[in-house]
């Protein structure tokens, strides 16, 4: 059967390739800013808020799911934050600490709703930990390109100020940009995309879509505006491969494929881009030779 | 119940030990990493030697450990690059590729992903293996020795990992190189963690690494302090937390996650000078 | 005995295929005080982390006393930027001066009671006794300025090498830091310190080295610190 015009084959790729597409964008800011293991912390934290919400509303539907993600996103942030600001823990402590305890609490609460006769169904909850992109509805699609289109939308919006925001705080404090607004605006759209994208590429990996395509246009373009669009064609292409290649070969999960895909060019970028790491010693020893 | 927890005790001790100078290194995340990616080195080893016991998975995990804190300095010291975006991207790449060998190749064995995910402390003591005539789970030997490493490298080296966690330029000026002291460390936490994971998974030992350290960071003023502390924490959590799963049937390893946290910010809030005692604390005549 | 302290030989250091400092030839005497001055960005630090081998260099040799700068270590205190150590971390004052004794231990060993007397006794100097037990975080600027150089005395090193030690602290510190470097001088301590306040140079040193990239002019602080020197190293544009 031709992949290309299978419907779940379409179904799937549209799913990632938006979602790799608007994870590329809103990504960025965290990168920028030197904070891009918040989102694998919020990544793991969600999941005690899917096995939750599964809990309460009794049903595996991916829009409530979503809300007990969203929630305990938002909760584990908050408390990352109060860590950082009211002790001297360093942000990769609170990181490790929320992102294990957050993830072990998901965990007893599996273990609990699989060892209860009350709950039936409860074996797709695993599916939010890797991923199982085969198994993404249509519906999860809508909800991908809902989150995708009302967070591009936001970025659009506020795109001067989150410029600002990133590359000089202090400068945007001074004109008058509101930094809990920004803040709050930076976590909404980054928590809702990683709720709506669990679903396709799991708790533990999605933060490599929010942090390889910035990094890989990083290393070959200067400006802002040209390394997210460098950064969103390649994941758009990345999640199209990976997609294709999962459909074609037995066995291979969408969501570890993409990242694969993604690697393989992250990796040709540190090797090949004018001013990666590989370049960089190439013409440390290039000087030397010079004197 | 008394080997699982006595599994759960030994985990914790040897973690937190080595989870001390992670903390005070910032590299608490570098575990995240490590634990992550140690399932690659896991499943090569096991493709050459279809044996899940054999001593070679330990070594392929513990040098595909190294290999990861290596890349993550490497791309990490580029300008361009940010250490915690290298770390994020590292262990990602490796861990979907380990992934995706499991689901291809390894779908019937052992290996099951859920158990990496969060481990399975109840089965430890099934496995068990007679030296000098005691008979004990197989995982108790090998955390008791893991332990025994972790305790004298840190005896031997208390000097040079508090310098160079402390002062890394001040270390290699006074001659203590930092590199070899780093490599062994993150050396030792990748065989500590793989030895973990079997019982407590990839996920869940990065809280039995760092959450006992961040208690014990809040709470010392000097490093010896700071290390009891931590193994008291460790202590605690883990057999409070075991039982607890114990007695509730649900995931041992994640409860004592849980726990782990929950005393984090127990001593987070009421510490001396915590959010809340410093505001009712009597001013000092 | 040999007559220069440190002694440099075309030197020559690059960060990502850029140079930070370019054909330095040093010569310090032994018994002196001697600053290094210069904008920002001249390569300041980057010259003494060069002469400690902390910077790999692309050309150039270092000699410290006679002999290569790594086999020198024992012979060198150095005292680092304070922004460069980890202030949260829970070690005591007097436990961070005991460290300067570490360059003398070796490998495994620990600190001796003789270590400890002498940590206590440069503590006595830098006047921190009653801090000896308190945790660093809990120090002043100009506090923790004086526990650094209390360790690089406890390491009883002959050159001393300070990256900005005056930078953001009290008056009196001040005073202390240029007393106590005075004195060991008399006992034949060389100095060589990266300096931010051009205006205290001639009180606090007698030698100077001016750098932007390249020396602009070194000697004694009398014959080389003129107006002319001072506009070449801050106002000339290196040709970057």
């Amino acid at each position: 059967m031709d992949i290309l015009s299978s419907y779940s084959f379409i179904i799937v790729m549209l799913g990632t390739l938006v979602l790799a597409v608007a994870c590329a964008c809103i990504g960025s800011i965290s990168v920028f800013k030197g904070q891009s293991l918040i989102g694998d912390a919020i990544g793991h934290a969600t999941f005690p808020g899917v096995v939750l919400a599964f809990m309460i509303f009794g049903v595996l539907d991916s829009a409530y799911l979503i809300i007990g993600a969203i929630v305990f996103g938002i909760l584990a942030f908050h408390l990352i934050q109060k860590i950082t600001d009211h002790s001297k823990v360093t942000l990769d402590s609170a990181l490790a600490l929320i992102l294990s305890g957050f993830f072990g609490l998901g965990l007893v609460l599996k273990s609990y709703v699989q060892g209860h006769p009350n709950f039936n169904g409860s074996q797709g909850i695993d599916d939010f930990i890797f991923g199982q992109a085969a198994y993404m509805l249509r519906s999860d699609v809508y909800l991908i390109i809902a989150a995708a289109v009302v967070s591009l939308l936001l970025f659009y919006v506020f795109y001067q100020p989150i410029k600002i925001y990133i590359f000089d705080q202090t400068f945007s404090q001074t004109l008058g940009i509101k930094q809990s607004l920004m803040n709050g605006l930076v976590l909404i759209m980054t928590i809702s995309l990683i709720a709506v994208g669990l679903k396709a590429v799991g708790a533990i990996l999605i933060v490599n879509l929010l942090i390889a395509p910035t990094v890989i246009g990083r290393l070959w373009c200067t400006s802002y505006p040209y390394v997210l669009a460098l950064g969103m064609i390649v994941a758009g292409i990345s999640a199209f491969i990976g997609t294709y290649l999962s459909t074609a070969f037995v066995g291979i999960a969408t969501g570890p494929a993409i990242i694969l895909v993604l690697s393989c060019a992250l990796l040709i970028s540190l090797i090949v881009a004018p001013s990666g790491p590989i370049k960089a010693l190439i013409n440390k020893r290039r000087v030397g030779n010079q004197l | 119940m008394i080997e699982v927890l006595l599994v759960l005790l030994l985990t914790a001790l040897s973690t937190a030990l080595l989870g001390v100078f992670l903390v005070l290194r910032g590299q608490a995340m570098t575990t995240d990493a490590i634990s992550h990616t140690i399932l690659l080195g896991i499943v090569i080893a096991f493709f050459i030697t279809n044996d899940l016991r054999s001593p070679l998975l330990i070594i392929g995990a513990t040098l595909v450990g190294l290999i990861t804190v290596y890349l993550i300095e490497v791309i990490g010291q580029s300008k361009l690059v940010s250490k915690d975006a290298a770390t994020g991207l590292v262990f990602t790449s490796l861990f979907a590729l380990a992934v995706i060998l499991v689901s291809k190749y390894l779908d019937n064995i052992h290996l099951d992903l859920d158990i990496v995910l969060m481990g399975q402390v109840l089965f430890a003591p099934l496995n068990r293996i007679e030296i000098l005539g005691i008979d004990l789970p197989y995982a108790l030997w090998q955390l008791a020795i893991v332990l025994l490493i972790n305790v004298t490298f840190v005896a031997l080296f208390y000097k040079e990992l508090k310098l160079s966690s402390f002062d890394p330029v001040y270390s290699i000026v006074s001659g203590f190189s930092t590199s070899i002291i780093y490599y062994s460390l993150m050396s030792l936490v990748s065989v500590t963690a793989v030895t973990a994971f079997d019982a407590v998974g990839t996920i869940l030992v990065i809280s039995f690494f760092t959450a006992p350290a961040a208690t014990a960071f809040l709470l010392s003023k000097k490093l010896s302090t700071m290390i009891w502390i931590s193994l008291m924490f460790a202590a605690i959590n883990s057999l409070v937390g075991g039982t607890f799963g114990y007695l509730t049937d649900t995931s041992i390893s994640g409860s004592v996650a849980v726990i782990s946290m929950i005393s984090f910010f127990l001593v987070f809030l009421f510490r001396k000078d915590g959010p809340i005692l410093s505001k009712i604390h009597l001013p000092v005549p | 005995m040999f007559d220069y302290a440190i002694e440099t030989q075309d030197l020559t250091v690059a960060y990502q295929g850029k140079i930070a400092i370019e054909n330095i030839n040093l010569k310090l005497k032994r018994a002196s005080r001697t600053a290094i001055v210069g904008p920002n960005g001249a390569g300041k630090s980057t010259l003494i982390k060069a002469i400690l081998s902390l910077e790999k260099r692309v050309t150039g040799q270092v000699s410290i006393e006679g002999d290569d700068s790594k086999k020198a270590r024992q012979k060198i205190a150095y005292v680092p930027q304070k922004g460069d150590v980890n202030w949260d971390f829970p070690t005591t004052v007097l436990d961070v001066v005991i460290m300067g004794r570490y360059s003398h231990m070796g490998w495994f060993k620990r600190p001796s009671k003789e270590d400890k007397d002498i940590a206590l006794n440069a503590l006595k100097a830098m006047k921190m006794i009653k801090f000896k037990d308190r945790q660093i975080s809990q120090l002043s600027g100009g506090q923790r300025q004086r526990v650094f150089l209390a360790r690089a005395m406890a390491e009883e090193a002959d050159i001393y090498i300070m990256d900005e030690p005056l930078q953001g602290i009290d008056i009196k510190t001040e005073a202390l830091i240029m007393e106590t470097i005075k004195n060991l001088q008399e006992k034949g301590k060389t100095f060589l310190i990266v300096h931010h306040n051009i205006s205290t140079v001639p009180d606090y040193f007698d030698h100077v080295i001016m750098l932007n990239q390249t020396i602009q002019a070194s000697g004694s602080v009398n014959d080389v610190l003129t107006e002319g020197n001072i506009k070449n190293t801050y106002y000339e544009m290196s040709d970057e």
